[in-house]
């Protein structure tokens, strides 16, 4: 007999910073559970096809997995056009960010077929909010951060909006964290890694960091010409294989 | 408010060739319809995982996708090794494969949110299954044959399993296919898909071959090194046009 395999998936609606109503694509296996849950944070860009698309990749894995809509507020629309005004106005606020995040966290905890385990992965400004999250909220179980910039940055790089640099939080991260990086990124170039990696260390993280050779920024994103074959299809057996053994 | 975009996915169990019972995976927006339904057939390596996410690509487009694992009898197993099986058994009984895909349109006929239209899309050896399944199933009104090799089989690639040459079938092609190939591919060859599109054309039929420049076998395969991001990116434009053009 075959195994039984199905999923299910669908824009939601919850609760995320300040109460707002924000819009979110939940993707979950067919099940009693229970299942671990991934919250998934996406580029700048938004929350684009490629990003629903590892929604269900996490789903189709035993995941329970969300992707909040970042830019719910400044919607509805083209998620690229939205995205633009997103970026024209500062990017998003870390705040409302964390908000955001927080209120996923207590979604995926209210589903009765979650494990209560949460983890979070971030691609590009995804990967940077990532890591504060992962500082941050103390309820996450594991991260994974792929190619987030300006986890490392100098005061140039502050405002309003995005008032901290990351890396100056990490005595405060409260999970494992999975770095996955490509050499030939500039930002996180290969020399943010190493910074980023020595702060863990010296805080005594549990982490693990992998440069790929010939990739650079947004390796796993298929669609566009910086997909990396070799870099994602190894990248993903790190991500199974971390969320695996940490949110079990 | 955000626009609702929801599907479901499972692994069912349905009747192919000789009443056998076979498994698919079966996705479908979450709605009333009526959708459009399309065949996803699978490459000779296996029933493996990529092709679920195709058939999940098209429920998210607003079809209803039905991938048969033209492997089942052989199974269950891990599908790679299924796949190995079937090609050292001499591949897929092309009687079995078009009874089968008879099967599919049978369940997708008795489902209430159904709109009648269907086609039909494979790679490698679905992309010649295919080709036969549409001059041998008349109410297929749409196909996609992605690299399929073989179709123009001579005296000596002609078995018991697989009988006749696809090509010699081309009077029967009764609806608008469309070829998508790679100009490094040695099965089939620039010069086979030549020999293909003559075909068509003496016989008047509606066809569109594409053969994308630095690109070979499998380049839709984003898990494999073969995975070619412009001619994947590009073809999947033409995929979603094709169909919406002939299935809606």
């Amino acid at each position: 007999m075959v195994a039984y395999e199905g999923m299910f998936a669908e824009t939601v609606m919850f609760c995320g910073d300040s109460g707002d109503l924000i819009s979110g694509y939940l993707a979950r296996p067919f099940g009693a559970g229970q299942y671990p849950c991934v919250i998934v944070l996406h580029e700048v860009f938004g929350l684009v096809p490629h990003i629903k698309e590892i929604t269900r990749k996490m789903a189709s894995k035993g995941y329970i997995a969300i992707a909040p809509d970042l830019h719910h507020r400044e919607g509805p629309g083209d998620p690229e056009d939205v995205a633009a005004i997103v970026r024209e106005a500062g990017g998003n606020p870390d705040s409302r960010t964390l908000g955001d995040v927080e209120g996923a966290v207590r979604l995926l905890k209210s589903l009765p077929y979650s494990n209560n385990k949460v983890g979070v992965i971030g691609f590009c400004s995804g990967g940077r909010q990532t890591f504060l999250s992962a500082c941050t909220i103390p309820s996450i179980d594991a991260a994974v951060t792929c190619y987030g910039g300006r986890i490392v940055a100098g005061h140039e790089d502050l405002n309003e909006r995005q008032p901290r640099a990351p890396i100056d939080l990490t005595s405060d991260l409260s999970c494992p964290l999975l770095g996955l990086f490509g050499i030939e990124d500039s930002s996180p170039s290969p020399s943010h890694v190493q910074l980023i990696e020595q702060k863990l260390k010296l805080h005594d993280k549990v982490y693990e960091t992998y440069v790929y050779d010939n990739a650079g920024h947004a390796f796993f994103a298929d669609y566009r010409p910086s997909y990396r074959q070799q870099a994602a299809f190894d990248g993903w057996e790190r991500i199974f294989g971390w969320f695996n053994k940490y949110l079990n | 408010m955000a626009q609702y975009d929801g599907i479901l996915a499972e692994m069912v169990l349905f009747n192919g060739h000789d009443e056998d019972q076979i498994s698919g995976y079966l996705a479908r927006p979450i709605d009333t319809g009526p959708f459009p339904g399309i065949i996803v057939i699978h490459a000779a390596p296996g029933y493996v995982s990529h092709f679920k996410e195709v058939a999940l690509k098209f429920a998210s487009a607003g079809y209803i996708a039905i991938a048969p694992n033209l492997h089942h009898r052989e199974g269950p197993g891990d599908p790679e090794d299924v796949g190995s099986d079937v090609r050292e058994a001499g591949g897929v009984p092309d009687d079995r494969c078009i009874g089968d895909i008879q099967g599919s349109l049978s369940l997708l006929q008795s489902l209430p949110y159904y709109s009648g239209k269907v086609g039909i899309i494979g790679y490698c050896s679905g992309g010649r299954q295919v080709y036969l399944v549409a001059c041998s199933i008349p109410s297929i009104d749409a196909a996609i044959d992605c690299y399929g090799g073989n179709v123009l089989a001579v005296s000596e690639d002609l078995t018991e399993r697989q009988p006749v040459a696809p090509i010699d079938l081309t009077a029967d092609m009764n609806c608008p296919i469309l070829g998508l190939f790679g100009t490094d591919d040695p099965s089939p060859s620039p010069e086979d898909t030549k020999a293909t599109e003559l075909a068509l054309k003496r016989n008047d039929k509606i066809y569109e071959f594409h053969t994308y420049e630095n690109a070979g076998h499998a380049f839709f395969a984003d898990y494999r090194p073969n995975y070619r991001q412009h001619a994947a990116v590009d073809g999947w434009e033409r995929i979603f046009s094709w169909f919406s053009k002939y299935l809606t």
